[in-house]
């Protein structure tokens, strides 16, 4: 399915918990990022620090390109609104990219 | 093996949150990881405190040299210039290296797939000429320094590939470099460490028939193996021995473990014209009919060592999984499907990185040779007496000289068995310890008829304390131990109580894991059981040296 798969909300909420399952086997037990579909992972409450968040949608975005063949560009300030704004969690941003990859 | 974690700090120019983390994860509790002043290097080498702290220094190669700076990004520079910045960078680290119990740098890199035009690999103006140039005189200017390891990144980047490199991480965060190439960099320090720290592989246990040579020596005879000659096969095999020879110059054991007939397997290893490895290479082998892992552990008994320094090469799965069920501490590695690949799969394996330091480690196999003879003649002798006797064993006793330091250092690292508190001391420490005044540090030199065991004990004392002299130290490598120079060391630590004005001794055990041996040892031994591991010696009388040994105090 390598860059061929359709960038649907459902699709891309899995591909959200094995990025970070895929961060989480590389970090000591006391760095584990949560993965509920429900976690606060950015804005008000999140659990990631502004290095995680930077180590998360850079993983975020390869996993796109490689799984949807193409990844709105999240490294280059795009989600700048959704760090300072409401909380983001992998249900949210799921629908989120899935609208951007649809638009 | 560690009893509690060692510091390491993270010196580098540029952010290092992200190794920081990997690294705990890779170390499982062994490293507390603590990162300087983000690029703040210079300072850090000269101002953070070493002792007790491993410190990894990580640069860019850019940010050390404004010289390369300029041939990175116009493709001009000044060789002279490029070298001063080096040398300047060289000389902190070596200053800071005296403070640190080890300083590890990864080589500079650039990303290799970068283009600087067709002179790049031009020492004087190539970006990537200049970058090799660089590291061989850092590397030039570091060797031989104790301590100080550089780490071979290129070996990283080569397991991940065009990963390595973090670009959007690096405007980001700072962050040069990929998770999985820091994880990379994370695996190796960890096992740089391990190796130098008691982990490392002394013995391989090798199969013969489509491991050591190709084919069946009982069915095909040892003429018709392939083994070297103009056969890929062959030479593939004659190419593995060769690199089990090297490893065994450079201190290794090497055994056979084999379901064969042993005349038939004995007779191919003597005979044939292509073999590498020969009888005398091999410390002891098992070639019969019985469980290769029970064989396994009878040569681990015999050459008292432990399983958890043991590697396994066995072409047989059904083999190797036995071994991992029966002896779940030997390393064994699955040996790649295609024979042609032993060479190169052996020379990857990390545990067998370990260089050989001291002439003990490089004459290991003809000590283990030695000790085989000597079992012969305690087989002989009957009795223990009588055997201790016929060893006619020479043990010198001297403190310890700087000369004899890399070796001390090592047995104290290293010893397990034998070893009242396993601590482990830094190369510095010891120095401060045994220059301490009212300390001793003494080592013993041992040899008998059969051979050189050279230096393998330690004593270490404090010899004014409220409690009297106290041994703090007593370290006696596995290869003579039940041989009288346990006796012989209690016999000086007393000897030298005595001179210190006051003739008692008191030690205490410290229990680990594996230091079983001396405990039992101690209980067995004149000194008095005190409660709570501790032992003494009243000091109504002296303590005799053992009468089946000559003991020598060299001027």
């Amino acid at each position: 399915m390598n860059g061929t798969a359709t960038p649907t909300t459902t699709a891309i909420a899995e591909l959200l918990t094995q990025v970070i399952t895929g961060m989480n086997e590389l970090l000591p037990n006391d760095e584990q990022v949560p993965t509920g579909a429900d976690v606060v992972l950015m804005g008000e409450g999140g659990v990631l620090d502004s290095l995680g968040i930077a180590n998360f949608l850079v993983a975020l975005e390869e996993a796109m390109e490689e799984r949807f063949g193409r990844a709105p560009s999240l490294s280059d300030n795009d989600l700048t609104d959704l760090f300072a704004g409401p909380p983001v969690t992998p249900t949210t941003l799921a629908k989120h990219l899935a609208d951007r990859m649809a638009g | 093996m560690e009893t509690s974690p060692i510091e390491v700090l993270l010196i580098a120019d540029h952010h290092t949150a992200n190794f920081a983390g990997i690294l705990r994860k890779e170390a499982e509790g062994a490293f507390n990881v603590r990162s300087a002043p983000l690029d703040q290097v210079l300072r850090s080498l000269a101002e953070e405190p070493g002792e007790g702290r491993i410190a990894l220094v990580w640069t860019r190669p850019e940010r050390v040299s404004l010289a390369f700076q300029r041939v990175h990004s116009l493709g001009t520079t000044h060789w002279p210039e490029v070298e001063a910045e080096v040398d300047a960078f060289a000389d902190a680290v070596l200053q800071a290296a005296a403070r640190f119990n080890s300083i590890h740098l990864p080589l500079w890199t650039i990303d290799p797939s970068e283009h600087h035009g067709p002179d790049e690999l031009d020492p004087l103006r190539g970006a990537h000429g200049v970058l090799l140039r660089m590291n061989a005189r850092l590397a030039e200017r570091l060797a031989g320094q104790r301590g100080v390891h550089l780490m071979n990144s290129l070996r990283w980047m080569h397991a991940v590939g065009q990963q390595a490199w973090a670009p959007k991480l690096w405007y980001m965060t700072k962050t040069p470099f990929s998770p999985v190439y820091y994880q990379q960099a994370a695996r190796e320090l960890v096992q740089q460490h391990a190796l130098r720290h008691g982990a490392a592989i002394k013995l391989i246990v090798l199969d013969l028939d489509d491991t050591l040579w190709g084919g069946i020596v009982g069915d095909d005879g040892w003429q018709g193996l392939r083994l070297g000659g103009h056969d890929a096969l062959g030479e593939s095999f004659a190419d593995f021995q060769r690199q089990l020879k090297a490893l065994k110059e450079r201190g290794v054991l090497l055994a056979v473990a084999s379901k064969n007939d042993e005349a038939v397997a004995l007779e191919a290893i003597d005979n044939h014209p292509e073999m590498i490895l020969r009888r005398s290479d091999l410390v002891s082998w098992r070639i019969n009919w019985n469980d290769k892992a029970g064989n396994i552990a009878d040569m681990l008994r015999e050459l008292n060592l432990g399983e958890g320094h043991t590697l396994f090469l066995d072409d047989n799965p059904v083999e190797r999984e036995r071994v991992r069920t029966f002896l779940p501490q030997v390393q064994v590695p699955e040996l790649p499907s295609n024979k042609l690949l032993y060479t190169s799969f052996l020379r990857a394996l990390p545990i067998l990185g370990a260089n050989a330091q001291t002439d003990e480690d490089r004459a290991r196999t003809a000590l283990y040779a030695a000790e085989r003879e000597r079992t012969e003649a305690r087989l002989q002798a009957g009795d223990v007496t009588g055997w201790l006797r016929s060893l006619e064993m020479r043990v010198i006793a001297q403190p310890v000289s700087d000369a004899d330091m890399p070796r001390v250092h090592q047995l104290f690292t290293k010893t397990n068995q034998f070893n009242l508190s396993t601590r482990r001391p830094s190369h510095e420490e010891l120095l401060a310890f045994r220059d301490t005044p009212g300390h001793a540090l003494w080592c013993f030199r041992v040899s008998d008829r059969f051979g050189d065991a050279g230096l393998t004990g330690i004593l270490g004392m404090r010899l004014h304390t409220p409690d009297g002299p106290v041994v703090t130290d007593l370290i006696l490598s596995c290869r003579v131990m039940g041989r009288m120079v346990e006796e012989t060391l209690i016999h000086v630590a007393q000897r030298l109580a005595r001179e210190s004005g006051d003739p008692r001794l008191l030690l205490q055990h410290l229990p680990t894991p594996k230091n079983r041996p001396i405990l039992e040892f101690l209980d067995r031994s004149v000194l008095t059981p005190a409660g709570e591991g501790r032992f003494v010696w009243p000091g109504g009388s002296d303590i005799p040296a053992p009468d089946s040994l000559t003991l020598e105090f060299p001027a």
